[in-house]
């Protein structure tokens, strides 16, 4: 290994750590070394083997020795030759060890220095302001050149001004750079001026580039490329925006000026170059907000901002484009109130006392024209003929001109003049149409609105007119006509007043056309109310019409029309009222009730719970059955909404009804509505109940009669519980009831009677089979006693047949039915007389 | 009349709140009075008042009664002119100060220096102040 290198003689170092000197002139030929081929040319003596040992700790190459070892030797050699300290100090830097700087022999200041530097180099800014505070403050002025440089990352170090602030001190009278940092530091106070100069200084002491040299200072960044004035931040395009109005197209948009002072604001108001409120206003409070509305948009302030603003001039302007003539008296002084002042007097035909000067320079003509023609009009002449170009271009002055002069009057102008002004004339008719409407001179009004068609070519103003025009047919009875003008005033453009107009003409016409168009606006109209009251009115219109068939209808059943079930459909699932929404599930019950009971039909409907959706869907299951549970659901009928109490009096009524006409079928299914509705739904009236109960009672009776099956007990047990309350009943009250409990014995002693005659008949084959037994075969056999028990089960039931039908004999009233139970009864008798007599022989 | 219209009687835009129908009813009666073979009485009117104070929903979803006008907006012609000048615009209330002009211009210099100290460490070149035989410090 060499370790050092001389013009006469070298330093080797050998592999059992010793040294040996050769003549250089004996050197064998040097391999290179690829661990340091990257580095700088060989400075010092040692540069060689400080890189070796650098690359063998960092393990770049493997030697015999360690780095250290490599080190040492190095370091002894170079103490030797300290002319070559800076040399090997600036191999260790080009090596990256720092750390090593501190035995190259070097003073410690010096070594500082080269620590300054590096650290400077490497962006290492706090190493920068430790190594530069810890320098002697007097010496090593081009310390003061680094922080410069490095000034902005300087200023972000903790404690780094304070630290440094003895170094600047010590330069600042001789260096202009020191003082520079010193104020950049905060270490002395600056002027805005200062701050910009400084910007200067630095930027030609260390040759900044150009472009951002030209930003320095208003003036330059106005005059530099937009490419390089697009670098700077917020606040410096708002210093330029506000500096050089010739660059307000290329900043305004861009500059934020949330915190641009309000006057500054106020400078880019006035010159134009800040129009959008919201932009100005972005970030400010309210107070601030509302002021700057009233520079850029004073028309959007409230009359409550205006009055905290006491901006005069808008309130005045305000009152007079409302027709408000009374002014403070603060501000008739105004140039606004002179100007209101002058247009009341118009107004007030008064154009004699009119001064023109105090009228608004840019409505001076119109004043006078009008002026003119008041004057005019006072001395005979038609208003008509005096009406000028000039002033009917001001629009403000076309309602004026009708309150003071009236339709009539202006619409005898000539030919020549409607020509001339024509859209005022086209305004002039529909006006003129809508006032004869409102006198109910639907001749004049059609008329009206006819002129006001010859001459209007803009669509709003042609479908007014037309609508206008529709409406004196209307009620001059041409419907026809009415909804034709309708119908091509509505192709046009979409109107949902003309579409609502086109349902209440139509309606005059034809129901269906009405249902019609009301079923548009159910689908169209713009609110959910809107389209539930189509619905309604489309019903209704529907319902009024039973004569007619309409398409979508089957034979005799009516459904929903094509035309009204998909609107429908769509309404009843929305946020409609809950009155609506029960009409209309009413209607859709009886005649869309497959739609209704499909799974999921009412999902989106916010009534969905309700006792309505509960009660119809029952309804449209088509059974009163499902409806009678529905009512049994019911628990307090004291809080039940009215309507559900009308639906369930109803049903009773028409079960009543129904019973009390068909107590001789022999269907049972009204029979059982009446036994569900009294034995589960609460809070029908007593009476009521009774009547429900009996009928239900003897309906039953009569059909299970009929069908040969006897009565449950249940139902004898609802007839006793209701035959007692009779009786208490008032006396013009009971002679239904009275009537309907003789039905009911009768018709439960018949049933009754006639299962136990089945039970009797039933027992005759097995009694004559037991008396054969008992004859043929021996006494206390087995067969003997089972046919004795089965003669005694004769006995018993004949007992019990009897004990169950004698109670019934003493209320049966109806002679037939008596005897006939009589005779049943004996017959009974004599059946257990001989069954006795068999037992006891 | 087909459809007893409250609004038409009264001589009011259909939907117009009931305190506007109530200050017309006089205007109307005053029409009525003066309007030869006029087809509405007062009896009319009277009932017509009633119609819209009673009403409790939003005239503008019914569908049952004529509505005139339909677009109101063509009756009432919009621009600026004698009756109706241009809205004025408030004049500034406040003042450039000197200190909002500084801090404009130190607004701008706080943006020059933050592109300075990003330039500068990659444009100035930090030397150890010592001269080797090639000239430079590397």
């Amino acid at each position: 290994m060499l370790v050092s290198y001389g013009s006469v003689e070298c330093t080797l170092l050998l592999h059992n750590g010793r040294l040996a000197t050769v003549p250089t002139g004996e050197l064998p030929a040097v391999e290179p070394d690829q661990a340091v081929a990257h580095l700088p040319t060989l400075r010092s003596p040692v540069g060689r083997i400080l890189r070796t040992a650098a690359a063998v700790d960092r393990g770049a190459v493997a030697l015999p020795w360690t780095g250290e070892n490599l080190f040492g030797h190095a370091f002894t050699i170079l103490a030797a030759m300290p002319a070559y300290a800076r040399s090997a100090a600036l191999e260790v830097l080009a090596l990256g060890r720092l750390d090593l700087l501190g035995r190259c022999g070097l003073s410690p200041t010096e070594t500082i220095w080269l620590h300054l530097v590096a650290a400077a180099r490497g962006g290492d800014v706090v190493g920068v302001v430790s190594a530069a505070a810890a320098l002697p403050p007097h010496r090593y002025r081009r310390k003061i050149a680094i922080l410069a440089a490095l000034l902005g990352q300087v200023r972000e170090v903790p404690d780094g001004p304070a630290r440094l602030a003895p170094a600047l001190a010590a330069f600042a009278a001789a260096e202009p750079l020191a003082a520079l940092v010193q104020r950049a530091l905060g270490l002395v106070p600056a002027s805005v001026r200062e701050c910009t100069d400084d910007l200067a200084l630095r930027a030609a002491a260390f040759a900044a580039p150009a472009e951002i040299a030209a930003l320095i200072g208003v003036v330059g960044a106005a005059h530099a490329e937009p490419n390089t004035r697009a670098m700077l931040g917020n606040r410096g395009r708002l210093a330029v925006l506000h500096g050089a109005e010739h660059l307000a197209g290329e900043i305004a948009g861009t500059v934020d000026l949330r915190g641009a002072p309000l006057a500054v604001v106020d400078d880019l108001i006035d010159r134009g170059m800040v129009t959008d409120v919201a932009a100005a206003g972005a970030g400010r409070t309210t107070e601030e907000r509302t002021y700057l509305t009233a520079r850029l948009a004073p028309e959007r302030l409230s009359a409550e901002q205006l009055d905290r603003l006491d901006h005069r001039d808008e309130i005045v302007r305000r009152a007079l484009a409302a027709g408000t003539s009374d002014l403070a008296d603060a501000d008739a002084e105004l140039p606004l109130g002179r100007h209101a002042a002058m247009v009341d007097l118009l107004s007030r035909k008064r154009p004699q006392d009119v001064v023109l000067d105090h009228v608004l320079p840019a409505h001076r003509m119109a004043a006078r024209h009008l002026a003119a023609m008041i004057g005019g009009a006072e001395v005979g002449q038609e208003p008509a003929s005096l009406l000028h170009e000039e002033l009917l271009a001001d629009r403000t002055t076309w309602l004026p001109l009708v309150r003071i002069f009236g339709t009539d009057r202006l619409r005898v102008a000539s030919r020549e003049l409607t020509r001339r002004f024509s859209e005022f004339f086209e305004w002039l008719g529909l006006v003129a149409a809508r006032e004869h409407l409102f006198l109910a001179d639907w001749r004049r009004a059609a008329d009206a609105a006819r002129s006001c068609l010859e001459l209007a070519s803009e669509e709003a103003v042609r479908d007014e007119a037309q609508n206008l025009l529709a409406c004196a047919l209307h009620n001059l009875g041409d419907h026809t006509a009415a909804l034709h003008e309708l119908d091509q005033a509505v192709e046009g453009g979409y109107s949902v007043a003309l579409l609502a107009n086109i349902g209440v003409v139509s309606g005059s016409l034809d129901s269906e056309l009405a249902a019609r168009h009301l079923a548009r606006i159910v689908r169209e109209a713009p609110t959910v109310a809107m389209r539930a009251n189509a619905a309604r009115q489309a019903l209704a219109t529907w319902f009024g019409d039973s004569t007619k068939i309409w398409q979508g209808e089957e034979g005799e059943q009516r459904t929903l029309p094509t035309v009204l079930r998909e609107p429908l459909r769509s309404v009843v699932t929305e946020g409609i009222d809950i009155d609506d929404f029960r009409l209309l599930l009413s209607a859709m019950a009886k005649f869309d009730a497959d739609w209704l009971t499909a799974p999921n039909t009412l999902r989106g409907s916010p009534h969905q719970g309700t006792l309505e959706t509960k009660y119809y869907l029952a309804l449209a299951r088509d059974g009163f059955l499902p409806v009678v549970d529905m009512f049994a659901s019911v628990p307090n009928w004291g809080t039940a909404p009215e309507w559900l109490v009308t639906e369930r009096d109803k049903l009773v009524d028409q079960t009543l009804e129904y019973l009390l006409e068909h107590l001789n079928d022999p269907d049972n299914a009204a029979g059982v509505i009446a036994h569900a509705l009294v034995t589960k739904v609460h809070g029908i009236a007593s009476h009521t109940e009774t009547l429900l109960a009996l009928l239900a009672v003897a309906s039953l009776a009569y059909h299970l009669s009929n069908q040969d099956i006897e009565l449950a007990p249940a139902i004898v047990d609802l007839f006793r519980q209701h035959q007692r309350r009779v009786p208490a009943l008032d006396a013009e009250a009971r002679e239904l009831p009275d009537e309907l409990v003789e039905l009911c014995v009768r018709r439960i002693t018949i049933n009754i009677q006639a299962a136990r005659g089945r039970d009797l008949v039933g027992l005759i084959d097995p009694y004559n089979t037991a008396l054969d037994i008992l004859d043929r075969v021996q006494r206390g056999s087995p067969a003997w006693f089972e046919a004795r028990s089965l003669v005694a089960n004769v006995v018993q039931i004949c007992q019990q047949t009897k004990a169950g039908l004698r109670p019934w004999l003493r209320e049966v009233a109806v002679p037939d039915v008596r005897e006939s139970l009589m005779d049943f009864l004996e017959e009974c008798a004599d059946f257990e007389a001989k069954a006795q007599r068999v037992l006891g022989s | 009349m087909v459809d007893r219209n409250p609004y038409l009687l009264l001589g009011v835009d259909y939907g117009c709140p009931p305190d506007d129908a109530r200050r017309s009813f006089a205007r109307a009666a005053r029409r009525v009075r003066r309007a030869k073979n006029a087809q509405i009485t007062t009896e009319d009117l009277t009932w017509a008042l009633h119609e819209i104070q009673a009403r409790k929903s939003n005239p503008f979803d019914e569908v049952s009664i004529y509505r005139v006008p339909a677009d109101p907006e063509v009756f009432t012609p919009r621009g600026e002119g004698l009756f109706a000048p241009a809205p004025v615009r408030l004049p500034r209330r406040t003042a450039i100060s000197e200190s909002d002009v500084d801090g404009l211009a130190a607004g701008l210099a706080d943006d020059v220096a933050v592109l300075l100290a990003e330039a500068l460490p990659v444009f100035v070149r930090f030397d150890y102040g010592y001269l080797t035989p090639e000239g430079t410090e590397q």
